[in-house]
Parts: C-alpha cells; structure tokens; sequence
C-alpha cells in the first residue's frame, strides 16, 4: 500500500515538470478565453490607439463578456494577439493606475478590446498595405550598411525619429523588400533581425537620424471623454452568497451523518 | 460574470472527477470515505475559486495566492479525513497527495 502511494506521489511530480518547461517556452496570453479559444487567435503584434464613439474603448474580461475597465480615446495599446470569431478583439495587458484607464480593479489588468473602438497607430504593416505595389524584392548591395558604425531603425519610411539603432550588422541581416521615396532614398525593409520585427532602414543614409517625417494623415479620433470606472462585479455577492450556502450546508451534513470513528 | 460560475462549476466537477480517480487508483473502496472525499471538496473548492477571484479582482492574483488558498485546502480536507475518514491512515499525506494530483491534471487539461 504505501509504495503504490509513494508511487503515485513520485508520477504526479514528474507529472508537474513539463507544464512548467512549457510555461517557459510559449509566450502566449494568460487568459482562460484565450486557452479556450487559442485556434481561433492569431499574434498581432500592433499598437493601436482607444477611440470609442462615446469618447473612450471599453475593455472586456472576454469578447461579449463583462466590462472591465474604460480606456480614455487616444490612450495608447499595445495588442498582442486578436480573436477573430464574433468580431475582431484585440487582446492587451495594462496597467490599472496608468492615465487614461479607468477600471474598478487595481493592478494588472488584462482584457479584450473590439478593435472597431480601436484605431491602428501608423505603422510597417499599415505603410506596406498602402504601398503594396511600391515595395520590391531587394537585390543590390549593402555595403552602405555594412560600413555603418550606428543604423538607424525607423518605423516605416518618413515617420518620426526613434532613439532605436543597430550598432553593427553581421551577415545575418537580411532585407525582405526595399522601397524607393518621392526625394529618391532607397529604404530597406527588415523583417526580422536580432529581436527587432518589422523594421525600416535608410539604405541611402542610414546613419542619419534627421531625415524628413512624411506622417500620413488618419482618420480623426473621436473626441475623447473622462471614462467612467465599471461597477465591477455586481453578482459577485450573489456567488459568495451561493458559496457561503454550499460551505454551511457541507458542514450539516459531515455533523449529521459522520460520527469520528473509535 | 458568467465566468465566474462557470470557473466554479467546471472546476468543482473536475476536481470531484479527479479526486475520485486518485482515490480509486490508491486502492480505496470504501464508499462513505469517498463520499467524504467528495463533501470536503465542496466544502473548500468553491471557497479556493471565489477567493482566487477576489484576490486577482484586487490585482493580488498569482502564484503566491495559488499556494496559500491550496495548502489552506489541503489543511481543511486532512483535517476533516482525520476527523471523519475511516480507512484513511494519513490524512494529512493523503490530502496533499489528493490535491497535487488535482491541481497538476487541472493545470495539464488547462494547457497551464
């Protein structure tokens, strides 16, 4: 008796190991609708900016659930994966004390947005779709590159200066595509290098870091307004309620019907 | 809302499926000791999910909430194997045993 004990004890410890290997492998969302829904999701990877109609996005526990938090319009988001099913949400984790957000919680807050309270921040993907046909496979030569003692990286051709650069590139970088600007420049696109994804750099000037901004023009936000903090949870009560019955009604029966043994 | 009842429903009939399979696979029979088995964990499963919630809607979820609401059940249940079993020699040992195994398979039918 007491080996198969120990011997059931020593496979559900072996059985616990992998779990946490995994847990180290996959950065996927901590959410429970995300792990029930995981085939439906894809990485997304963009930052986008809350614009709801009445002047804030609301954040939901799951897509059609419960609202959790109200983000004011023109907070900035970072999505890392969307649920494509009864419309499009956008997965996030924030911060419940940062500026903007409004929520009954405090702490760590992690939720679904739908992305039509949503606009996308200007970025590579939203400049490759506009320039589709302008952006071509790369053949020529990097030696511009290659002598540069500091790249810099850029979000998409023209858009604003970042303090993000390369200090030397090896022979893995590689460019994905290039695409020509209207002053001539020849820029190269990256798909990925060195845990930097979907990047710009300059192949024409690449050291500069005060080349001319051309930010597109966006569709305007709507007028933002103070979000108000969601009531929370109101039949959380009614749960403690039903638990507290549960516990009491458990006891009257271990009381009533068990008798300690002699 | 709605998922909290559903977490403490799915949880409380998974936990009740699981123990019972630990239990049987110990080589126990004894049918008042599984129905013992049973009303303790109904006694502390639905009490550890409401609490876990609570915690995390305070933004004090997480591992350290996870262990302390655990070995509070673990502690609950063994003391009431100790007080009601009847072929259970070590409660205690028992209940932890009981309760890693439910809360590994959980955390593996989870994908967590």
């Amino acid at each position: 008796m007491k080996k198969r004990f120990a011997a059931l004890l020593a496979a559900l410890l072996l059985f616990l190991l992998p779990v946490q290997a995994n847990a180290d492998v996959l950065v996927e969302p901590e959410d429970s609708f995300y792990r029930r829904h995981a085939e439906d999701c894809d990485g997304l990877f963009r930052w986008y900016q809350a614009n709801g109609e009445e002047g804030y996005a609301a954040m939901l526990d799951q897509p059609g659930g419960h609202v959790i938090a109200n983000i004011r319009n023109g907070t900035e988001l970072f999505m890392s994966h969307v649920y494509r099913g009864s419309g499009e949400w956008g997965y996030t984790e924030q911060d419940a004390s940062l500026e903007g957000i409004a929520a009954a919680r405090k702490g760590g807050l992690s939720g679904w947005i739908n992305l039509s309270g949503l606009r996308p921040v200007y970025d590579s993907v939203a400049f490759r779709e506009d320039h589709a046909q302008q952006i071509l496979p790369f053949s020529g030569d990097m030696g511009s590159l290659m002598q540069a003692e500091r790249v810099q990286l850029w979000k998409y051709p023209g858009a604003p200066a970042q303090e993000t650069f390369l200090e030397k590139i090896d022979d893995s970088f590689q460019l994905a595509g290039c695409y020509t600007d209207e002053d001539g420049r020849l820029w190269g696109w990256v798909g990925y290098y060195r845990g930097w994804r979907d990047i710009w750099v300059c192949l024409s000037d690449p050291e500069n870091t005060a080349l001319p901004e051309r930010i597109p023009e966006q569709p305007p936000l709507y007028p933002a307004a103070e979000p108000p903090v969601p009531k929370g949870y109101p039949s959380f009560i009614l749960a403690a309620v039903l638990v507290a019955l549960v516990i009491g009604l458990t006891l009257f029966l271990l009381r009533r019907f068990w008798q300690k043994p002699e | 809302m709605s998922g909290l009842f559903s977490a403490l429903s799915r949880s409380l009939m998974l936990t009740l499926f699981l123990e019972t399979v630990f239990f049987l696979l110990c080589g126990k029979r004894d049918k008042k000791d599984l129905l013992l088995c049973w009303l303790l964990n109904l006694l502390t499963n639905p009490a550890v999910v409401l609490l876990y919630w609570l915690a995390d809607f305070f933004g004090l979820g997480g591992p350290a909430a996870v262990l302390l609401l655990e070995a509070a059940a673990i502690a609950v249940e063994g003391w009431g194997y100790r007080q009601y079993g009847r072929t259970l020699m070590r409660p205690f040992l028992f209940s932890l045993a009981v309760n890693l195994f439910s809360y590994g398979a959980g955390c593996w039918i989870n994908g967590r």
